[in-house]
């Protein structure tokens, strides 16, 4: 021991009169001192966070790789050759390093996790964040420093001569998280390289909780395994040197085979991203399309669905349906998230052909008039990127078709960067369903509970949320409420939310005729933070008895639940999705909602507190956008009309509107101007 | 005593040492040979830092492995380096505790070795801040350190200056009264200066051994001294030691194994014996 301490001590000394080392010590203190001070409270959006911390965990990648060889220019190979003739010198000089890399990891981990829990305690953040930011620097910071560190001190000592340069390099390239964004400018790729780093680099963003204050993406257990495997390659062939030729050739052999599984992990890692993503954006291609089939395909009802759910590969799903049929026919025509890989798939016990467009399963058999058949379906895989981080934390919400729904169209994506199917399966029934979860973690499911996660209810959607960042309510009037833990103070305003909530769905209904997207009778609330990077607003999405609601950041403190932005806009939107099949134009939606508040309060149906932004102010902010002419004057002929038109007149224009809104294009003038001429 | 048998270490297809036999009583003892001849490999060998390909090696009698060989010899490399960061003291308490030295002893000990190394005043001076001739002082030191029965020294005048040179001879000369000291250099005068004993490797083979006065015999009367108009060529059995240019002519210092019949005879030196036996051995005159 007290050789290892000395070898310990004196690359200590040595370190601390190493202007260099010195220099890497107080830029890691600074970076991580800017992250926590200046760039958290600040940038709180999660992509400026998610670009800072990833930066940080690419400086630590370089700090631990020039630590290392820095290191092991202290020691050159005649140091080397005399410790080798005095007892194990060598071998204490070794572990020696990798015990001082662990101790200065340590007592980064230590100033990194101080400044963290001194930025977190400005931000007051829940407990629960306290303990994940500390495992995300060991795991994103401290590791990547290590694994740098140690490789490097390998490679210093096992390549000679300059190659060792190129190596350090390669090394870094291999781990560092934003290589590929570093290169992008140069090699001028598409936006898809773009996405592709950021998706290597920072995993899969959590939809149902809200990122981590401190730094907006998950934990990659992959991505650690990888780093972890590589640094036991460095250790293994590091400390198998100079031994007897056959332990030494075993030991590099072995060390070999563990770096090979640390790349693969890691090239596994990414190319499940790229490959995801890639499938992602060829889907987005066929995206809103009707798949066709026979009319009898759809002559079905649902009158029975069992749902197990269990991990593994994803998450593994079994669904057996009873249908009744009311035509016969050759074909049924169910809806199931294309990355869902089906194993099985039979009718009354048989096993069943079928063919697959992206969302749209064809089940192929000949089915006979007014009969009764259970359909059973076995599948696994993951949820759109978003919803799914790991076996613990995922959202299967009713419109992502997670479990057969009818239906023969493909989900619509909206916006510009969704990577979210939604099916607005307007063909579904209610029906009887009785779900089951088979795996670990917290589960929360819009059915009542039957149980330990046992779930059943009649209904025309299901969503089931597993996570452990949710705090779970009742309200006084029955309803069950999940939310993020980082909301603040939601459990005193949640009841004021829901009074306007059911008001304004309530009018909504008469004023637009029944949707099956706006319950106005809501028994659970899911609430989820969105993600800047997939550019979610916020956004409702409801089913006969439960609504998802898509906060923004904004709206993490409990008193900004009542506003406009978040109870009337994503009502109206909802409103709209519901009765369209297609993509929305932004721009007329916008107008639209506008136009809605302000004829609603016209008509003394709601006050102005709805008003967030008046059709005036909404003049005044195209007025001088460039390119924006067109909609400008739209803009005002709408504002015009509203003001000098008698309230039936006003409504009769609402409802035209709303129709024109349905168009993905663009507005113009014209399309406009007929829709006008329509109204005299 | 130590006792080198039969080792022979081959790097590839190359044999660097073939069956080199040596053994050595006491005292200062040299390895003589020219560059490439093998005696870093075999210094190496013996100082553990290499194993050979076979042969035993026998310290007092004792057949070594490396655990015992490192417990019982001090090391001073062909190019000594150490830590540029540390002062002198801080390196050789760090070799002690290596060395499996007590604390408190090491301090004594350090005292000791910076002593008779003549370094005492430099004790608190960074490693990088000293000359050559210090640093191989230190290296010595170092070596010291932990009172092995056996020093080896490869190459330690490499690189010093003529006043260094000098000064490291003393040094050995000193240490070795009470210790073995191997040393392993192509400077014939080295040899000379401080060795009793000394071997002739050339080539991976050992040409001969013995003391200092041995290998002069080697040469006793074939060594010949002649002022001549033009230098002399090389010829059979005859190899020229040196020619000197004096006056108009050439003041040659020549070895052969026939009588000379235009030169006189001269007192044989330790480098009349090297070039004699390395010529004899190898062809070359």
């Amino acid at each position: 021991m007290k050789k290892l301490f000395v070898c310990v001590k004196n690359d200590i000394v040595l370190c601390a009169r190493n202007g260099l080392i010195l220099a890497i010590t107080v830029l890691s203190f600074i970076l991580c001192w800017i992250t926590f001070f200046l760039l958290m409270p600040q940038e709180r959006v999660a992509g400026n966070t998610l670009a800072s911390s990833s930066w940080v965990t690419q400086i630590f990648i370089i700090e631990g790789a020039v630590f290392g060889f820095i290191i092991m220019t202290f020691e050159n190979s005649q140091i080397q050759e005399l410790f080798q003739t005095i007892g194990n010198g060598l071998l204490y000089k070794r572990i020696g390093k990798i015990i001082f890399i662990i101790i200065l990891s340590s007592t980064l981990l230590c100033i990194s996790s101080v400044n963290c829990i001194l930025g977190l305690k400005r931000l007051q953040p829940p407990e629960i964040y306290y303990a994940e930011s500390i495992k995300y620097i060991l795991l994103y910071w401290i590791l990547p420093f290590m694994t740098a560190s140690i490789g490097s001190v390998t490679i210093a000592d096992a390549v000679k001569g300059k190659a060792k340069y190129a190596v350090m390099v390669l090394q870094m390239l291999l781990f560092g998280p934003l290589f590929p964004v570093v290169w992008e400018p140069l090699i001028d790729v598409t936006t898809y390289l773009y996405k592709y780093a950021a998706m290597f680099s920072l995993g899969t963003l959590n939809v149902s909780r809200p990122m981590n204050l401190m730094f907006g993406y998950d934990l990659q257990r992959e991505k650690v395994l990888g780093s972890v495997a590589v640094l036991l390659a460095f250790l293994v062939f590091f400390l198998g040197k100079n031994k007897t030729i056959w332990l030494q050739t075993t030991v590099r052999i072995t060390a070999v085979f563990i770096f090979l599984y640390g790349i693969m992990t890691n090239i596994q890692y990414i190319e499940n991203k790229y490959d995801y993503y890639i499938a992602v954006k060829e889907y987005e291609n066929s995206k809103n399309t009707l798949v066709k089939c026979d009319d009898s395909a759809l002559s079905y009802n649902i009158s029975q669905e069992k749902i197990s759910v269990s991990r593994g590969k994803g998450l593994s799903i079994y669904a057996e349906m009873t249908i009744q049929k009311q035509e016969a026919g050759a074909a049924v025509a169910v809806a199931l998230y294309h990355n869902f890989e089906i194993d099985e798939l039979s009718i009354d016990g048989v096993s069943a052909a079928y063919d697959r467009d992206n969302d749209v399963v064809t089940i192929r058999y000949d089915f006979q008039e007014n009969t009764a058949y259970q359909i059973t379906l076995r599948y696994h895989g993951k949820p759109p990127a978003h919803m799914y981080i790991d076996k613990n934390e995922w959202i299967l919400p009713a419109y992502a078709a997670w479990y057969p729904l009818k239906g023969n169209r493909n989900g619509i994506s909206f916006g510009l960067d969704l990577f979210e199917p939604i099916f607005y399966d307007y063909q579904q029934e209610i029906t009887d369903y009785e779900v089951v979860y088979l795996g670990s973690g917290t589960v929360y499911c819009s059915l009542d509970g039957k149980g330990q996660n046992k779930w059943a209810g009649n209904t025309d959607g299901i969503t089931l949320l597993c996570s452990k960042w949710m705090n779970e309510i009742i309200l006084n009037n029955g309803t069950h409420v999940v939310y993020p833990v980082v909301c603040k103070n939601y459990d005193k305003y949640l009841e004021t939310y829901l009074e306007k909530y059911h008001i304004l769905a309530d009018m909504m209904n008469k004023q637009a005729g029944n949707t099956k997207t706006l319950s106005p009778d809501l028994k659970s609330i899911f609430f989820t933070c969105d993600s800047t990077y997939i550019g979610h607003g916020e956004k409702i999405y409801a089913r006969s008895d439960h609504a998802v609601v898509e906060i923004t950041r904004a709206f993490l403190e409990g008193d900004m639940l009542c506003d406009p932005a978040l109870t009337i806009y994503p009502l109206i939107d909802a409103m709209q999705f519901g009765d369209s099949e297609s993509a929305l134009n932004i721009k007329s939606l916008n107008l639209y909602q506008n136009a809605y508040i302000a004829v609603m309060v016209n008509a003394g149906k709601l006050d102005k507190t709805y008003q967030a932004r008046s059709l005036e102010d909404l003049e005044n902010l195209y007025e001088n956008l460039e390119g924006n002419k067109e909609f400008y004057d739209i803009i005002c002929s709408v504002n015009e009309y509203i003001n000098t038109s008698p309230i039936e007149k006003q409504y009769k224009f609402l409802s035209a509107f709303k129709d024109y809104v349905k168009s993905s294009d663009d507005p113009t003038w014209d399309s406009f101007s007929k829709m006008m001429e329509g109204l005299k | 005593m130590i006792a080198i048998e039969n080792i022979s270490k081959c790097f590839g297809k190359k044999e660097a040492l073939k069956n080199v036999t040596l053994s050595f009583q006491s005292g200062i003892c040299g390895l003589l040979g020219q560059n490439g001849a093998g005696k870093t490999t075999l210094m190496r060998i013996l100082s553990t830092v290499l194993d050979a390909d076979s042969g035993t090696i026998r310290l007092n009698g004792e057949v070594c492995n490396k655990s015992y060989m490192r417990q019982n010899i001090g090391y001073l490399p062909q190019q000594f380096s150490m830590y540029k960061g540390l002062n002198v003291e801080e390196t050789l308490l760090h070799i002690s505790v290596l060395k499996n030295i007590a604390h408190t002893d090491a301090l004594a000990e350090i005292d000791k070795v910076l002593d008779a190394v003549n370094l005492s005043d430099r004790r608190k001076s960074k490693i990088g801040s000293l000359s050559g001739g210090m640093l191989r002082r230190v290296g010595i030191a170092q070596a010291l350190l932990g009172n092995p029965s056996l020093l080896i020294v490869d190459e330690p005048t490499a690189g010093l200056d003529p006043e260094e040179r000098l000064r490291f001879r003393d040094l050995l000369s000193d240490i070795g009264s009470d210790r073995m000291i191997l040393i392993s250099t192509h400077i014939v005068e080295d040899i000379e200066a401080v060795c009793d004993y000394a071997g002739i490797l050339s080539h991976g083979i050992v040409l001969t051994q013995g003391t200092l006065k041995d290998l002069k015999n080697t040469v006793k009367g074939k060594v010949w001294e002649a002022e001549t108009e033009n230098k002399i060529k090389p010829g059979n059995h005859i190899w020229i030691v040196s020619q000197k240019k004096q006056g108009r002519g050439f003041l040659c210092r020549f070895i052969s194994d026939k009588e000379i019949m235009y030169g006189k005879g001269v007192d044989a030196t330790l480098e009349d014996a090297y070039i004699y036996l390395n010529g004899r051995e190898h062809g070359s005159q």
